[in-house]
Formats: structure tokens, C-alpha cells, sequence
């Protein structure tokens, strides 16, 4: 019995591994676009800035965005109807629409927002809901049925979602003074064990704003005194969890780019390179994939604690100064500290030296996947 | 080994844009710190003759009383041009004050000129220094007059804006009760009025403890400000202090000054002419 089920549990995890990577390169699109949105239609874009390219009319910006978030929308509806096409054996029609029907209800933002227009839910919800609706819809008789428990549970979960209850998951709060390593370390641990699950919206990228009051504090402080030398809180969660944690995205994935690219997976490495570099890691949390990835966790935990622990010594020390400036939307993630701290040698080579421990971190892990990948393949 | 190729093209396009990232963040945090620091307006205080950088500490105290809320700088030129300085400007005090004093601080036409150009350098020390582009001045005494002096000689108004000023018994006609009889000070004041600052606004406060002086400073020489200032300045105002501590060197320890600065110079952030009213 234990068996069987632990069989059918390994089937399930194959058979969205299989999904996850088909839904690969919609993504990557997604992933470019997004690093377009970020970088050319935002005031403070990057790109845009740096090359002093005037900003788009708002016409477009606005059409883009709302593009990229249906276009987004649409890659989750598909996903669910391929996780639904294989999680049941004999695939039916009927199924699959059911998910998307449920993925719209769910979708669907009727309530006190509504220029947010869309609420797309977590992963995590995508898979139980395709599941459900394979394993369980397929025992209902008739096609009006299934359609009518679809239309049902999907306002149900709708609700559920307007409140945002998917959401809502530990968060890093930046409003305390007084920075403690024993619940930054931990709550890191906890918020990047929720995106492995796919509790974490993957399509959002990771936003660098200042707006704790330490980090307020220190910016004050670095606008009056020329040096970032005496800034009152050098070590608070902007300059550790955002300036060091994100380093390629969530989960420094930069350095798994870098394993990627020594185990020569060129092709990959070649997709992502651009995209990851900006902090847009999605695509290749698809690819992988490491969602849900038994082996990958353990790295993608591990390297950003790393990372944030060379960035914090580095700034105990004095070797590096802690990033107090706003920087721009869409900035290159090797560059958030050097850009931070208005060009401090000290803060860059302590992040070069952050990708480098995630690289080391990652590498074994991904050198084991690989081999493990082309047995499979043979 | 073609993709390889690619690979290694394009993660050396990324690294080499550290480069215009890095210029592009210097020039945007450049603008960034003088937005930041034309919030800041400090008062900035020179004491009278034989008086050293310490002189307004009681005053400082009363504006501090009960919270403090103003961090305070002093500033001390030696006679070879060069600055000491003593306490630091919290990063988000908008109001700091600020104490000019000079090594050399005795009376006389020369030693004023003298210390008129060490305030030139202090000045340029700390608007290099705290990027502040506004200020409020304040002048007990001789202080007065290297105010004066400095604002016909040196102030460049395309870069800063002063106020208001505020002169405590100054002597704009030297200790001389007669007004006929213009001293070198007062020629040398007069001269060049027209090249104060238009937009500024000045009070000048005289204490007599009897009918004509404060003790030291005739009432007429005080008063003497008037052929300075009016029609050249926004608005002149004269006050004249009596009574309990009203003479020249127990002038700032009046509490009628205090709360004349108090009033007209601290609190009166809404009628700064820096901020437009919409």
C-alpha cells in the first residue's frame, strides 16, 4: 500500500517535471519581456536609463503590461490543462477544460481592486487544482455535472484568492531597527522553501526598494555626509536579505547559471544567460526544473544564506560598504551592490565572491542532475 | 563551441555594462544628494569681537530646551586661512546651527576686513562641504558687519540663497553717536549696498539701557543700518530691546532676542522665499 502510493507520488513528481518543461520556453518569453517591461517602461528603467533613451509613451506601456499579464495568464491556463492531460490516464477534453474554467474563476479579480484586473494564483494551486480535477472530476458522471462542480468550486477558490490568502506567506519583515541573523537566516529558509514549492507568484521579479526605516535612515545619512562609512544601521535587511539574496533572482541562481555553464549546458546557459543576469530566474526554475526538485533544494536554501553571510562580513569588516542608494528597476543582479554603494571595489568583489560561493554551492548538485538526466535519457 | 562562443560574447557585453551603470549612478545619486541638501537651511551665527566660537552656547541651550532639536556645528578660522571645527550635523536636521567664529577676533577696520575673508572661506567650506543652498545668517555685534560686508563682497547669489539676517547691536557706524561723523566701516558699507541681496530680509535689533547706547554701541550707530538696507533689501525691520539685560554683551542672554529669533528666523521655514507658495 505504502509502496504504491509512494509509486504514484514519484509518477506525479515525473509527470509535472515533464510539464514544468514544456512550459519552458513560453516562459522564457515571458522572462524577456518582463526584463523589457522592467528595463525600457519604467521611469527608472536601467537599459533605459543608462542609455538615456526617452520613456515610451504611456499608450504602450500600458498595453504592454496589460499584454504580458494576460500572456502570463494564458501560460498558467495551459499549464493546467497539460498537468490535467497528464496527471489522468486516459486524457479527456472535458478535463482539461474544467481547470482552465476553475483557473478563471480564479483568476477572475471582482472584488474591491479593479484596476488590478487579474489575480493569478500560485503554482502550488495550479498543480493541487489540475490534480484534483484529473483524479477526482473523471469520477463524475455525465458532462454537465463536472462542469457545474467546476463553476462551483472555482467561485469558491476565487474567494479564497481575493483575499489573498495565497499570498500571504512569511514575509521578510524590513521595519525593525535592530537586524537579528537568527530570523533573517531562518525566515530566508522559509520564504525560499515556499517559492521551491511554488507558493510564490514565479513571474514576480524581485523589487529592490528602499523603504525601511534603516534604510531610509542610512540613505539621509549618505546624501549629507558624502561617505557611507558612518551610516547608523550598516547592517539591516535591505543591505543584507535584498542586496545579497537575490543575486540571479531568488535563490542566487546566478551561480547555478555559472554550475550550468562549467557542465557545459550551453544551450541553456545561452537561453537564460541575459534574463538571469537581470534577476528574471523563472525560465530556469522551469527547466530544470527545480520546483518541487528534492536534489536542488538543498542548494537553492543554502546558497543565499551564504551569500548574505560573506555580504555581511564584508560589511562587519569594513571591506565592503553597505548599498544605501536607490538603484534602478531591472538592474543587472552582479550590479546592486556596486551600483548601492555608488561604486564601492569592496561591495563588488564581495558579490563576486557571494556568486562564486553559490556557484561551489550549486555545482555538485547540478553536476549530479546532469549525469542523472542522461542516464535517463539513454 | 559556436554557442560557447556566444555565451562568452554576451556575458562580457553585461560585464562592460558596470561602466555607463557606474556613471549613470554617480550623476543620478550627484543630483539626488543636492535635492536632498537643499532641504537643508542652517542658521548660521558669527559672535562680536573677543568672542570665540562658544559665545551662543547659552542661546543654543534655550532653543534646545526641552528636546533638542538642532544639531550644532562650530567653526573656527585660524589666521592662516585654515578651519577647525568642532560637532557634527545630524543627517536629517534641516535647521543646524551653525557658529562662525575667527582666531583673530578683535575690533578694528582692518581686522574686520581680515575676518570677512576667513568667513568667505568658511562659507565655501560648508556649502562644498553640507551642500546646503539656502541659509539664514545672524550677527551679534562686529559679526553684524562681517555679515554685511560678506553679503556685498563675496556672496554670490546664483548659487546661494541668504533669507533673512539678523544683526544683534551691531555698530554700523563704529562706536560714533553722531551720525555725521561716518567711519571707515560705515563709508565702506554704504558704498557698495546696492550689491546686497535683494530678496533678503533684515532685522536689526539695538539694546539701550539708557536714552542713547546699549553701554558700548550708541543707539545711532545701530540705527545707522537704515541708510544701508532700506530700499535695498525685501524688508528692514529695526527693533529696539529695553530693560532687564538689554546691554551690548548680555544682549543674547535677553530672552526678548531669543524669542525674536526664535520667531522670526527659526519658525519662519513658511515664509522662506525658497519655497514658492503654489
Amino acid at each position: 500500500m505504502i509502496k504504491n502510493y509512494s509509486l504514484n507520488l514519484l509518477q506525479t513528481y515525473r509527470r509535472l517535471t515533464l510539464v514544468l518543461q514544456k512550459i519552458y520556453p513560453l516562459v522564457l518569453i515571458d522572462a524577456y519581456l518582463r526584463l523589457i517591461q522592467c528595463n525600457f517602461l519604467l521611469p527608472n528603467g536601467f537599459l533605459n536609463t543608462i542609455s538615456h533613451l526617452g520613456r515610451p509613451n504611456d499608450w504602450w506601456v500600458q498595453n504592454f503590461n496589460h499584454a504580458v499579464q494576460l500572456y502570463e495568464i494564458l501560460i498558467l491556463f495551459f499549464m493546467g490543462y497539460l498537468l490535467t492531460e497528464y496527471f489522468n490516464k486516459h486524457s479527456q477534453f472535458l478535463l482539461g477544460f474544467c481547470t482552465i474554467l476553475i483557473l478563471a474563476l480564479v483568476c477572475f479579480n471582482s472584488g474591491r481592486d479593479p484596476h488590478n484586473g487579474i489575480l493569478a494564483p500560485p503554482l502550488f494551486v495550479i498543480v493541487l487544482i489540475s490534480w484534483i480535477v484529473a483524479r477526482l472530476f473523471s469520477k463524475l458522471p455525465g458532462k454537465v455535472l463536472p462542469i457545474i462542480t467546476s463553476l462551483v468550486s472555482g467561485s469558491l477558490l476565487n474567494q479564497i484568492n481575493l483575499n489573498t490568502l495565497f499570498m500571504k506567506l512569511p514575509g521578510i519583515s524590513t521595519s525593525s531597527h535592530h537586524f537579528n541573523w537568527w530570523v533573517i537566516l531562518p525566515l530566508t529558509v522559509i520564504r525560499n522553501g515556499a517559492s521551491w514549492l511554488g507558493m510564490i507568484d514565479p513571474f514576480m521579479a524581485a523589487k529592490q526598494a528602499i523603504n525601511s526605516p534603516a534604510a531610509t535612515a542610512n540613505l539621509a545619512t549618505a546624501l549629507s555626509q558624502k561617505t557611507l562609512n558612518h551610516v547608523p544601521h550598516p547592517l539591516n535587511s535591505h543591505t543584507i536579505y535584498s542586496s545579497y539574496a537575490f543575486l540571479g533572482g531568488i535563490g542566487c541562481t546566478l551561480g547555478l547559471l555559472i554550475a550550468l555553464y562549467l557542465l557545459h549546458q550551453d544551450r541553456l546557459v545561452l537561453e537564460n544567460l541575459i534574463p538571469s543576469t537581470f534577476g528574471f530566474n523563472a525560465p530556469l526554475l522551469f527547466a530544470l526544473p527545480l520546483y518541487a526538485n528534492p536534489i536542488l533544494l538543498i542548494p537553492y536554501l543554502l546558497s543565499p544564506l551564504a551569500s548574505m553571510l560573506i555580504g555581511g562580513l564584508f560589511i562587519q569588516l569594513h571591506w565592503a560598504q553597505p548599498a544605501v542608494y536607490q538603484i534602478f528597476s531591472g538592474t543587472p543582479s552582479f550590479l546592486i551592490n556596486f551600483l548601492g554603494t555608488n561604486g564601492n571595489w569592496g561591495s563588488l568583489i564581495a558579490t563576486v565572491l557571494a556568486i562564486g560561493a553559490s556557484t561551489i554551492i550549486y555545482y555538485p548538485f547540478i553536476k549530479y542532475e546532469v549525469s542523472h538526466e542522461n542516464q535517463n535519457v539513454d | 563551441m559556436k554557442t560557447r562562443m556566444w555565451i562568452n560574447l554576451l556575458g562580457l557585453a553585461l560585464l562592460l555594462l558596470t561602466f555607463p551603470a557606474l556613471h549613470t549612478m554617480r550623476t543620478a545619486v550627484h543630483s539626488e544628494r543636492v535635492f536632498h541638501n537643499s532641504r537643508v537651511s542652517p542658521i548660521i551665527f558669527i559672535p562680536g569681537s573677543s568672542a570665540s566660537q562658544d559665545r551662543f552656547d547659552d542661546l543654543f541651550q534655550t532653543f534646545n530646551h526641552p528636546k533638542s532639536k538642532h544639531s550644532i556645528l562650530k567653526i573656527t578660522v585660524d589666521t592662516k586661512n585654515q578651519i577647525h571645527h568642532q560637532g557634527v550635523i545630524a543627517a536629517r536636521d534641516r535647521q543646524p546651527l551653525i557658529v562662525i567664529a575667527f582666531q583673530n577676533n578683535h575690533d578694528g577696520y582692518t581686522n574686520i576686513a581680515h575676518q570677512t575673508q576667513w568667513l568667505q572661506t568658511a562659507m565655501n567650506y560648508l556649502t562644498n562641504k553640507y551642500n546646503f543652498n539656502n541659509f539664514y545668517a545672524i550677527g551679534h555685534s562686529n559679526g553684524g558687519l562681517n555679515w554685511t560686508w560678506y553679503l556685498e563682497k563675496y556672496f554670490n547669489s546664483n548659487n546661494l540663497t541668504v533669507n533673512a539676517l539678523m544683526t544683534i547691536g551691531t555698530p554700523y557706524n563704529s562706536l560714533e553717536s553722531n551720525f555725521k561723523n561716518q567711519t571707515a566701516i560705515f563709508r565702506q558699507l554704504y558704498q557698495h549696498r546696492q550689491k546686497l541681496p535683494h530678496n533678503m530680509i533684515v532685522y536689526s535689533i539695538a539694546g539701550t539701557t539708557n536714552y542713547e547706547n546699549d553701554g558700548i554701541v550708541p543707539y545711532q550707530s545701530v540705527e545707522a543700518a537704515k541708510y544701508i538696507f532700506q530700499k535695498q533689501v525685501r524688508k528692514y525691520t529695526q527693533i529696539t530691546v529695553t530693560g532687564h539685560e538689554s546691554n551690548h554683551s548680555s544682549l543674547l542672554a535677553n530672552p526678548e532676542v531669543a524669542r525674536l529669533i526664535q520667531s522670526n528666523i527659526l519658525d519662519s521655514n513658511l515664509n522662506n522665499p525658497n519655497i514658492k507658495k503654489p
